[in-house]
């Protein structure tokens, strides 16, 4: 569904108009929001608020973001005029965060990895029989 | 309200099973004494909460009022309640070792 919209272009556009993305923008020209825009932007945020609790949800919905992320990017690269920009600029600030909530969410599993390693080393290493015996 | 919410509070998974806190714990501890009024107190537990929830408020009003540069205050909002999570988690981990 979302390949058909980057291929099809709504007629009223026409060819594609000048490529400046500061004008401004108040749907005017019937523009839509990027697919997954606000998707994008709750997911991102989502993600920290679950790496928080149980890290690997946050993990999970970080990486969904940024898959989202990359779709609606190409998408609007696709046919920048067909969008709103606010859309867009969600989008990029959702990317970012879901950067962000993935990498420390990744970072916390493996510090987490690491201490658990070094404890279980450290108590198989322990002499338990002889302090049985004692 | 409070009452209820002290009485069923979730147990972290992490804390539980490794016995490592995780950055998210004592956020409820947060959230109740936030609502009896203690900000001090809730601060110490966990001081990303008020942020937080500056946060998700934040990211509930660009929904409904689609700001064109509504999601950079969002991101903005959202980088400092990460940076202030994780400073609180390493100064509580150095102090729990010192």
């Amino acid at each position: 569904m979302e390949e058909n919209n980057s291929s099809n272009q709504p007629p009223q556009y026409g060819q594609p108009q000048n490529q400046n993305l500061n004008q401004p923008i108040n749907n005017q020209f019937g523009q839509i929001p990027v697919p997954n825009s606000a998707a994008v932007l709750v997911l991102g945020i989502l993600s920290i608020v679950f790496c928080i609790c149980y890290g690997i949800i946050g993990l999970v919905l970080g990486i969904v973001a940024i898959v989202l992320a990359g779709k609606a990017n190409a998408l609007y690269k696709a046919n920048p005029n067909s969008y709103t920009q606010a859309s867009y600029n969600n989008v990029k600030a959702g990317k970012i965060c879901a950067i962000i909530g993935t990498c420390l969410s990744s970072l916390y599993f493996i510090i987490l990895i690491i201490y658990v390693a070094i404890l279980g080393a450290a108590l198989t290493a322990m002499p338990w029989d002889q302090m049985m015996r004692h | 309200m409070v009452d209820w919410l002290e009485h069923h509070l979730l147990t972290c998974f992490i804390k539980s099973h490794f016995g490592v806190e995780c950055p998210g714990c004592g956020s409820q501890r947060a959230l109740i004494s936030l609502l009896k009024g203690n900000l001090v107190e809730s601060l110490q537990y966990h001081a990303a909460l008020i942020p937080l929830i500056c946060t998700i408020v934040l990211l509930i009003l660009q929904l409904i009022l689609k700001r064109n540069n509504g999601g950079k205050y969002v991101m903005w909002a959202f980088i400092l309640t990460c940076s202030i999570t994780f400073i609180q988690f390493t100064v509580k981990q150095i102090m729990l070792f010192s």
